[in-house]
Formats: C-alpha cells, structure tokens, sequence
C-alpha cells in the first residue's frame, strides 16, 4: 500500500510516517518545510492545487494532517487551509484513484463550551465552535464524511490533546510559560482531562487504515482514556522537563475574559506570536474533556501502547538529552 | 328529570389529535361513534393499541383520565405493555373526543364509558386504571361490569371525601369563578399542569394542552369541576355517594393504589380512605411525587407508575416467572414446634419482682439516677396502659406513632401497645426532623402520643391522627396542641381493668421502624410479632446475652429491647439526637448505676467513649473495664477502633453484628475477624447467625427473579434470609417486589464469602463503579487508600457515564493540604496502593456520613461533589 501523509512537518505527522515506515508501507509525505524523513517527500503548500495533485498521484491512501492549529489568527486563514486544502484533497484523492483517507481531526469539532465527561457519539457542531481552528476542522471534517463512498472510504479520527517529546504546539507552549513563571492554573485545577500520547495517536490512525472497512464515514474520539485533573497533568509535563511548577490559580471566569481581551490586543496588534491564553484554551483546561473509548477501541482493534506514565517517562528522557533549555518566551 | 346546565356549549365534532405530538403514536388514535347513555349518536377519540395476539391476548386495560387531563396521559403505559389491549379514553366534552353542547354529569360519564366499551367490543377480563375523576368513573363503570373486572389501580383519586377534609382553595376558587378560571382561560388548566414535579418538558405541556386551545373545547373542564358535590344537594351526590357504597363489591379484586402524596387535591386521607374501602389493595405511595403521578415518577423507571402498573398486571397472571420464582423460594414448610414467647412475657414473668428494670440517667446530671422502675411496677403499667389504651378506643391493627424519646415512658408504651396488638410506628430522633415528618406522613398513624415537642410535630403535620401526651399537659397547652388526653392518665383511670382482648398472633403486623435513608429515601418497615420475638431471640444469641447480664443501652433502636429478654438495663445521659456526644464517664455512670455486664452502641459512639476515656476519673474507668461485653451496631467497626475500644474494655467480647433495618443482625464479626480485614477485599462482616441465611447473587438482577449464587469468593449482591426478617415495606409495593423475593431479602449491598464462610461487604450495589475495563467495588479501594499514612478517611467514587466511568479517591487527612487536587506525593501514594487506574486523588473538607449511625459513608454525596469538581465546577459544594 502507499500512503500519503499530509502534514508530516508536524509531531503527530512525523509520528505516523514513521510508524508506517517502520512497517514497510511506501510512504510519500507532503509539507511546507523538510520533515527530515527517510522517503519520498514533496515540499509545498497545501493549498496549492497542483502540488494536491502531485502530491496524490500513484498512491493508494491518503493521511491528511496538514492543518493550521493556531489559537488565534484571522478565519479566512482557517478555512484556506483547513477546509478549502481539505475539499481540494479529497476531490483530488478520488480523481487519482485513491481508496481511503483518514481525516485526522479533534473532539474541538464537537465543543461548544461544555465539559465532555465521558462523552461518546459526539457529532460536529461547527455552529456552536468557540475557535476558528474547531469550526474549519468541524466543517471540513463534515465535508471529509460526506464524500465516503463506495469506492472512497472516508474516516475521521480525533486524537485528544496529543503530546510527546518535540511537541511544538502543548508541551512546548506549557513548559515555556512554566519556565518564563508565566503558567497559571485555572481555578481548582481539578478539571479530568484525556490526554494521547504521540505513539498511541499514530497507532489508532495506522489502525484506522488498516480497518477502513469497520470505521468509514464515521469520527472516532481517541485519546489514552487515563484522565487526570488538568493541575497533574501540567505538573507531569513541567515535571518532565524540570521547570517549576506554579503554586497560584486564576479562576476560570476571570481567565476567559483575559482571554478575551488578550485576544482582542493581538488581533489588533497583528502580532505573529500566539497570546498566552485564549477562551478556547481557557475553556479546554478548566472543564473536563474526556471520553467513552470503548468503542473506538473495539472498532479500531487498537489499545494505547504507551501509558501516560510511560509517555512521562520519555518525555523526561528526551528533555534530559535536549542540548539547550527550551526557549524561553516573554510572556 | 335530568338537572342540566341551562346554558349552551359550542358543539364540536370529535377529532384525531395533531400527529406530531410529542410521544404520541397516531397509530394508537381512532375515533369511534356509539350511542351514549341516552341513545344519541356520540363520538369518542380513543387510544387504542389493538388486541397484541402476538404475545397471547391476556385482556383489556382500560384507562381513564381525569380533569383536565385526556387520554395523552397513559401514553407511556400503552407503550410498555405487551399482550394486554390498551384503551384509553377520552371522556365525551374532553380530549379529541366530541363536544356534546350539554354538561354531562358523573352518572352520565358512567352511563358513556359503559355505552363505549360495548361499542368497542371489550369483551373478556379488564383492569382498570385511571386517575382523579377518572377513579370514581370507572369505578362505576367496574361495579356494573363485575363479571369482567379482572383488577383496578387507582391513582391519586376518590370516591368520596374523606371526614374532616375540606375542598381546597384551589377548587374552591375554581368554582367561585367557574367561566373565568376554566373555560374562558386557561387558568385551571395550566395550574393543574404546573403541579408537576419536575415540571413537565415544553413538548409534553403542549401535548396536554393541545386538545384546550380555545374556550369552546373547555366546557368540559368548567363542568367537572362544577360536578365536585360540595353540599349534599348537588345532582351528583347521591349517584357518586352510590359508586362509593359499591366499592365493597371490589373487594375480592385485585386491586392497586399508586399515589403521588404531594398532592394538594388528592391529600393522603383520601389514600387512607381507598384503602379502608379496598384494605386488600396493593399500595405504592411515592413521597416525593404529586397529583400528576404518571408524569412525577416516569424517572423512576420500573418502580415508577408504569413500571409499578406494568409488573402488577404481571402478577396477576398466576403463572408468570416471578411468582413460580417465588414459590420456589418460599420456605419449606417447618412445623414450629417450639412455643411462642411473646415480647411482653419476660415482663409478665417477673411479676412481683421489686428489682429494677429500667434505670434511667438525668440528661442535666449524667451522674444522677433519674427514674428507675421495677419490673414488677413495669409489668403493672405496662397492663394499665394497654387497657387505658383499649379503653381509648384502640385496638389491634390499629397505628400508633411514639414520639416519645428513649426511657421508661417509652418502653410502657411500646409493651402495651405490643399486648394489644396495636403496631408501634416508631420513626426515630436520628431520622432528622424531615426524615421524622416524612414517616409519619407515609406510616398515616390513628394516634400519636408524645410530649410536647412530638405533639408540635404531628399538629404541624396536621396529621388527622388524634393526639395523646405521654403525661398530663397543662389544659391551655393540651388544647392548643389537640392533645385529648394523656397516655399515663388512661393508664391511672383503667388501673384496675384487667381484662384485655386476645393477646395478637404472631403473624400479627407489631411494629414499623424506618431505614435511615444512608442508602435510599427512608422506608417504612412492617414487622409482625413472630419476626419481633426471632429479633429479640436472634440479639441474645449474637451477642451471648445472659440471663444475669445488665445492659446499658447507648443504642437507640435497641433501647426497649433489654424487658423482652428478662434483664434490666440502664438508659445513659444522653441527646438522642446527637448519640454521638456521649462520654465515657457518662456511660460509666450510668453503667456503675446498674452494674451493667454489657454495653450497645454505634461504632461512632464507641470512637467518642474511647476518646474522652482519658477525662474520666479512675473510678469510672475501672466501671468500664468491668464491661464483659461490647455489641456495636449500625456500621463496621475498623481495626483501629476496635483496637482503642480493648484498651478502654480490656476483658470485653466485642461483637459488630452486619445487618439492616430489614433483616437485623444477620452476622456477627468476632474481634479477630475484624483484625483480618486485610486479608481479603472488604470488610469482613463475621458468619452468618444461626437460622440466617447468606448467599451472593449476581448484582443488578432484575427486579422479581431468584438468580442462581455465585461461588465462593465471586463478587454480587448480598442476599439473606432468616427468621427475623421483616414482613416488608409500608405502602411501597414497587419497591417491596424489588427488595424481596420469596422470603429471601436482597440488600443492595455488594460482598463475597469467602472459603471459611466468612462474609465480606464491599460496598453498595448503587456504588459500584462501571468501568470500561468492569465494576469495581468501592470498599476494597478505600481501604487500600487509608493504608496511606497521610490519609485518615477514604471514599471512591465513579465518575461520568456507567460503563466508561473513571475511579475518583476523596481523601481526608488532617496534614493535607486544602487544595482540592491532592498533592503529587499523596496522589502517587494513593494510586500506588490501589490496583485499578485512579483518574483523580481529590481532598475533601470532609467525608459525609449519614445521620443515624454517624459512620456509614453517603457515597452518593460525594459522588456529586467529585463530579462536579472533576467537571471543572468553581466553588464545589460538599
């Protein structure tokens, strides 16, 4: 089989191609930047047709990953990239002859604001979104089922708040702050949170190819199903990195409308820079999110190999073999 | 002549109901065109669901609705039955059906609904079910089709006003504005409405009000409550009056009373007034639902109205599962061979006898003997008082509520009212004032006797019971608080009368006592004499209770007990509202009073004695060391305590007895198992008592079945027999088929015995946490936490969705910190010591407990409070 793996730039990219790689699977991957892959690689940007075009030929499969994940940023950017990219590669896929293609997406599709307490058979809900990113990725994960068909399996799977060592958007983002003293946790800290460790996310996506058949035309939540109140989890991750971990809460109420205004400055500022917090992230760390796996799992045929206490212990090791301290931001 | 209202109605042809109403099945609805009583042509809308041949034809259910109701009201009921047609009506002038122009009175309701069913060709047995006007209308049309009546249920109805019940401001006002309240607006309508509880979802309300929308199809609302005879010379009186002396020709029917008891229309007395009229009758009264009872209680899945309707209708047919079930648990036919003791023997036995019986300690001098009396002197009042009670004009079967707090008062009345065959309703201090309320309302006493603050209680209630102080009061206060006499006064004036009818048999119902409501609403339980007297005999037994022993009674439930085994015992100085509170040297005062052997008391009780010990004098300490027996009661006793209770009783047996107000005690524990807890998951309750049965069934088996036992060390539910098990619930009939079948008992408690026979509780059935990986019980969890040193009590709890629920662990420990969250080296601790995965180690201020017994952990509290502090919640409340 070959598979095209959009997005391979990113952790949970380079983590699938790697994973399909280690099995023999003719991979090719596409993105912006060089992704340091061993295999076949077409550098471009996704929303450039032809490079689609290119990209798809001779292949069997297709991962798509590619996405922007900003917290902030203006909506037409979004929808470029992750719906208007999204509907080029799917019409494109079917043109080449392309059997399959999971859409990688997240539970943000399905949030409106609530807590996700062992939530299951979550359904899209782009209109009640609180992010650009969740609404394009609800709109786009829509249009990605709704071109399953007889000779194009279509299935969406949607890792949780996944992280692993060379996490560039999580990890990075909660040590830095941690580092910089900026890290503050919202109100009791004791919101459960889901978590999916990098190697266990890929696991179920490789799985997803592999089952096509039991999972088209469907969104399958996958995460570690090992919840922890958000405070440990943030605790393990700096623990992880031997950054100090803080002692001060900011209430939820009080961190949705910092977000609000901080997200008003940055939008007038145009800085290129995420702002340190914002209503979704305040949202996604002071109200539980986690999920009914059981039938992803039975689905899937898949388990996560690594438990978040393993997937803590290497982060410790990677963080302990970095050459220099990450990066310290100034906010 | 027929009395007819003079002025004209619209006239409306009936019609089908719109077809997206809410739960509504059109294919249920059909419109049918009889004759009525008169002859004319009239059309009805019915709900029908057909005869169901499919799952044999078993008869016909026939329900009708009340004002102003329609027949929406029973489409959940149609639903859920299989193999009965279903037809609910809509009376003429209500619902779909037509809009006759005239007011039809009840008596023409009657004539309709049996001109109806003819028309429908309801042939073969029926049951009705109906609600509030309904009731009396079918059952006048029951007593003219006798032949075919299979069963009635009632529901929150009447067929006549009981004595002393007046007609509610809301109907009063009502019928003082008959045009503006229930035709010309939509006032009574919505009122009635809004008397739901929960208030009913925007999609069910419009399904009732749909076929109200205008005045001119509300006539039929204005009528009826018109129809409601206030005075004698109301046209429907007598006809309503004649349903009412008919319903004697029900009395060998099956019949059922479902009954929402906040109601402001149908109160509770006329429940009881049903009741006296079908005293066969099956009752099921839920305390927290109103006069829509088919909507208050559809949460409660099959204890609910439905459920309750759907399993009766079962039991009607001889040869459903649960009865063979049933039949096949019933106990082999024993011959009892061995003479009855009734509880009042020992008292009589020891006539003449001037040693004290009964010691009681002053509560503003615990050091000081307040009342002491001789069992020759109790035997004397325990004989004056039944026959001043007699005298009053009670007699066996009759209730009597005590109100009376712990004490020599107490243990008369309740012995004289055993002698009688009066059964005792005995809803005690630990309850809460609520919890108090409550089992009065459910238990409905003819009397109550208490002292002033019992007497406040019940008039507050205004409980139609009359009143009786235990003494005396002053003649302002008497009146004031309706006491009509006092219970010592009747005692004096009948002194000398000592002729007593016939002493009850000992299936005889004795006495009814409440559980605490730690694991559910509290219940009424009924005990007959026999089961009474297998107590007495089986708490002498489990405890090695001798003959020469004294007992002092820091227990509560148990504090009457000590005359019915022939031995005295002391009362100590004690609030019974706050057992708790009472220290050692108040006990040992109390104890050296009578020179007591033996102590009862509740496990928090005994953890208060073992730590004032210290306060006490030398004297009072060497009092308790002469203690040759300590018999807890009401919640497991842990290594620790038993361990500071040896030091304080060094040369006693501790005995912790497992049981429940249903079945009490069924095991007893010796202080060596309880060291062993351990060794094995749980706690270990001890073996069964002789006579007691003990077997673990499958948990969440369905309600009516005998499931198979499961091996020794499975996990499920804890099922028990004996001889002193209770007779069942007051007035819960859903509940009693859950909670017993046959003559076995199913606890709700989860536990296994293990390869010696030794029982061990792990917690509750409805605390079982449903993992994605199965259940887990709570108990071994918990005391794998308090193995960590910095923890003192332990809860867990499941979180989120049954089947993929997460573990939750609240701690408390006096050096953690105040945060919610556990720290990282508390959590780590605790997940170590645990075995499954632990979502979240959260710190509590403090771990709730239920009232009665201050130590059995409310589960269900905590459950909410981690749920919602785990959702995310701001300011958590425990």
């Amino acid at each position: 089989m070959k598979v095209l793996v959009t997005g391979a730039s990113g952790l949970l990219g380079r983590t699938v191609a790697t994973t399909l790689l280690e099995r023999g699977t003719d991979v090719t991957v596409l993105q912006r930047r060089p992704s340091g892959l061993e295999c076949r690689e077409i550098r471009g940007d996704i929303r450039d047709r032809a490079t689609i075009d290119a990209a798809v030929a001779n292949q069997d499969a297709v991962v798509h990953l590619a996405a922007r994940v900003s917290p902030t940023g203006a909506w037409q950017d979004f929808v470029d990239v992750n719906f208007d990219a999204t509907r080029s590669l799917l019409t494109a896929s079917r043109a080449a002859g392309i059997d399959r293609l999971v859409y990688v997406s997240s539970p943000a599709v399905a949030s409106s604001g609530e807590a996700h307490v062992g939530a299951g058979g979550l359904r899209a809900d782009p209109a009640n979104t609180k992010s650009h990113y969740a609404r394009s990725k609800a709109l786009a994960e829509q249009l990605a089922l709704a071109a399953d068909a007889d000779d194009f399996a279509v299935t969406a799977i949607r890792p949780h708040l996944v992280w692993g060592p060379g996490d560039e958007q999580l990890v990075a983002r909660i040590v830095d702050r941690a580092a910089s003293g900026a890290l503050r946790v919202i109100g009791t800290g004791a919101a459960l949170i889901d978590s999916t460790y990098v190697d266990n996310a890929a696991d179920a996506i490789v799985a997803a190819l592999d089952r096509v058949e039991f999972v088209r035309g469907r969104a399958l939540v996958v995460s570690n199903g090992e919840p922890r109140p958000v405070v440990e989890l943030l605790r393990g991750l700096c623990t992880a990195a031997a950054v100090p971990f803080p002692s001060s809460s900011v209430p939820p109420s009080a961190a949705k409308s910092m977000g609000a205004v901080i997200e008003a400055v940055w939008a007038i500022a145009k800085v290129d820079r995420d702002p340190p917090m914002t209503r979704f992230l305040a949202e996604q760390l002071s109200t539980a999110h986690w999920y009914d796996q059981r039938e992803t799992r039975a689905l899937l045929d898949w388990e996560p190999a690594v438990s978040l206490d393993d997937g803590l212990a290497r982060l410790t090791t990677w963080f302990g073999a970095q050459p220099i301290r990450p990066r310290n931001q100034d906010f | 002549m027929k009395s007819r209202s003079t002025t004209a109605s619209h006239c409306a042809e009936a019609k089908l109901p719109p077809v997206d109403l809410s739960q509504l099945d059109p294919d249920w609805s059909r419109l049918i065109t009889a004759p009525d009583g008169t002859g004319t042509l009239r059309t009805w809308h019915v709900l029908d669901s057909g005869s169901d041949q499919d799952n044999g034809f078993k008869g016909t259910v026939l329900c009708v609705h009340g004002n102003p109701n329609w027949s929406y009201m029973w489409r959940g009921l149609i639903g859920a039955l299989t193999g009965w047609r279903v037809v609910a009506v809509d009376l003429l002038n209500m619902g779909f059906s037509e809009r006759t122009g005239d007011q039809r009175r009840f008596a023409e309701h009657v004539d309709d609904l049996g001109a109806l069913t003819e028309a429908l060709g309801v042939t073969g047995p029926v049951v009705t079910v109906a609600h509030d006007w309904g009731g009396p209308i079918s059952m006048g049309w029951a007593q003219r089709h006798l032949d075919q009546v299979a069963g009635v249920v009632l529901m929150n109805t009447g067929v006549a006003r009981p004595e002393g019940v007046r007609v509610p401001p809301l109907i009063s006002i009502a019928r003082s504005t008959l045009r503006a309240t229930c035709e010309r607006t939509p006032t009574f309508l919505h009122g009635a409405l809004r008397m739901a509880r929960p208030q009913l979802r925007g999609e069910i309300y419009a399904g009732y009000t749909a076929p109200y929308r205008s005045a001119d199809r509300r006539s039929g609302i204005r009528h009826f409550v018109e129809d409601i005879p206030v005075l004698d010379s109301h046209p429907t009186h007598v006809p309503l009056g004649e349903v009412a002396a008919g319903m004697s020709l029900l009395a060998d029917r099956p019949a059922l009373l479902l009954w929402g008891a906040n109601d402001i229309v149908f109160s509770d007395a006329f429940l009881h007034d049903l009741m006296a009229r079908l005293p066969h009758a099956d009752v099921h009264r839920y305390p927290d639902a109103g006069h829509q009872v088919m909507e208050d209680t559809a949460a409660l899945g099959e204890r609910g109205a439905i459920g309750a309707i759907h399993a009766w209708l079962d039991s009607l047919d001889t040869t459903t599962e649960a009865d063979h079930v049933a039949r096949a648990a019933a106990p082999t036919d024993t011959a009892d061979t061995t003479e009855r003791q009734p509880m009042w023997s020992a008292i009589e036995a020891r006539r003449g006898d001037n040693s004290a019986a009964v010691i009681e300690m002053d509560p503003d001098a615990p050091a000081r003997v307040a009342n002491t009396i001789s069992f020759d002197e109790l035997d004397r009042r325990v004989s004056a008082t039944a026959a001043g009670l007699v005298h009053a004009g009670l007699g066996p079967g009759d209730r009597l509520a005590s109100l009376v707090p712990p004490g020599i008062d107490l243990m008369v009345l309740v012995y004289a009212c055993l002698r009688v065959g009066i059964v005792v309703v005995a809803p005690d201090a630990a309850l809460g004032l609520d919890g108090m309320r409550r089992a009065l309302r459910s238990s409905r006493p003819d009397v109550v006797v208490g002292d002033w603050r019992g007497l406040t209680l019940a008039k507050s209630l205004r409980l139609p019971a009359r009143r009786l102080s235990v003494d005396p009061l002053p003649a302002s206060l008497a009146r004031s608080l309706g006491a009509t006499d006092s219970v010592s006064a009747l005692a004096e004036r009948n002194a000398s009368t000592s002729t007593i009818a016939a002493a009850p048999t000992g299936d005889d119902p004795a006495a009814i006592v409440f559980t605490s409501g730690s694991t559910g609403p509290s219940k009424g339980v009924v005990y007959t004499h026999s089961q009474l007297e297998a107590q007495r005999d089986a708490i002498s037994a489990a405890f090695d209770v001798r003959a020469d022993d004294r007992l002092a009674v820091a227990f509560a439930p148990f504090a009457v007990l000590a005359p019915a085994i022939g031995i005295p015992s002391v009362i100590p100085a004690m609030d019974v509202t706050k057992p708790a509170e009472l220290c050692a040297a108040d006990l040992a005062d109390a104890a050296s009073s009578l020179g007591a052997t033996v102590v009862f008391a509740s496990p928090r009780v005994l953890a208060n004695i073992t730590e004032t010990t210290a306060d006490a004098t030398d004297a009072q300490q060497t009092a308790l060391r002469s203690i040759r027996a300590v018999a807890t009661a009401g919640a497991p006793v842990s290594p620790e305590l038993l361990q500071a209770a040896e030091a304080v009783f060094p040369d006693a047996a501790i005995y912790t007895p497992y049981g429940m107000t249903e079945l009490l005690p069924a095991t007893v524990a010796s202080a060596d198992e309880i060291r062993s807890s351990a060794t094995d998951r749980g706690v270990c309750v001890g073996r069964p008592l002789r006579g007691v049965e003990v077997e673990i069934r499958p948990a969440e088996a369905p309600t009516g079945t005998l499931p198979a036992a499961l091996a020794v060390g499975e996990v499920g539910e804890v099922w028990l027999r004996g001889p002193h098990r209770c007779a069942g619930y007051d007035g819960l009939w859903a509940q009693q088929r859950h909670a017993f079948v046959g003559d076995w008992h199913r606890s709700g408690d989860v536990g296994h015995v293990d390869a010696s026979g030794r029982l061990w509780i792990e917690g509750r059935v409805d605390h079982l946490i449903h993992t994605a990986d199965g259940a887990h019980t709570p108990v071994p969890i918990e005391l794998a936490a308090e193995s960590v040193a910095q923890v003192d009590q332990a809860a867990a709890v499941g979180i989120g969705p049954i089947g993929t629920q997460q573990i939750a662990v609240v701690v408390t420990g006096a050096s953690l910190d105040k945060a919610v969250v556990a720290d990282a080296a508390t959590a780590a601790a605790v997940r170590a010591a645990i075995v499954p995965d632990v979502a979240a180690v959260l710190v509590a201020p403090k771990i709730p407990v239920d009232r009665r017994h201050n130590s059995k952990i409310d589960r269900s509290r905590i459950q909410t409070w981690a749920n919602d502090v785990l959702r995310g919640a701001t300011r958590p409340r425990l």
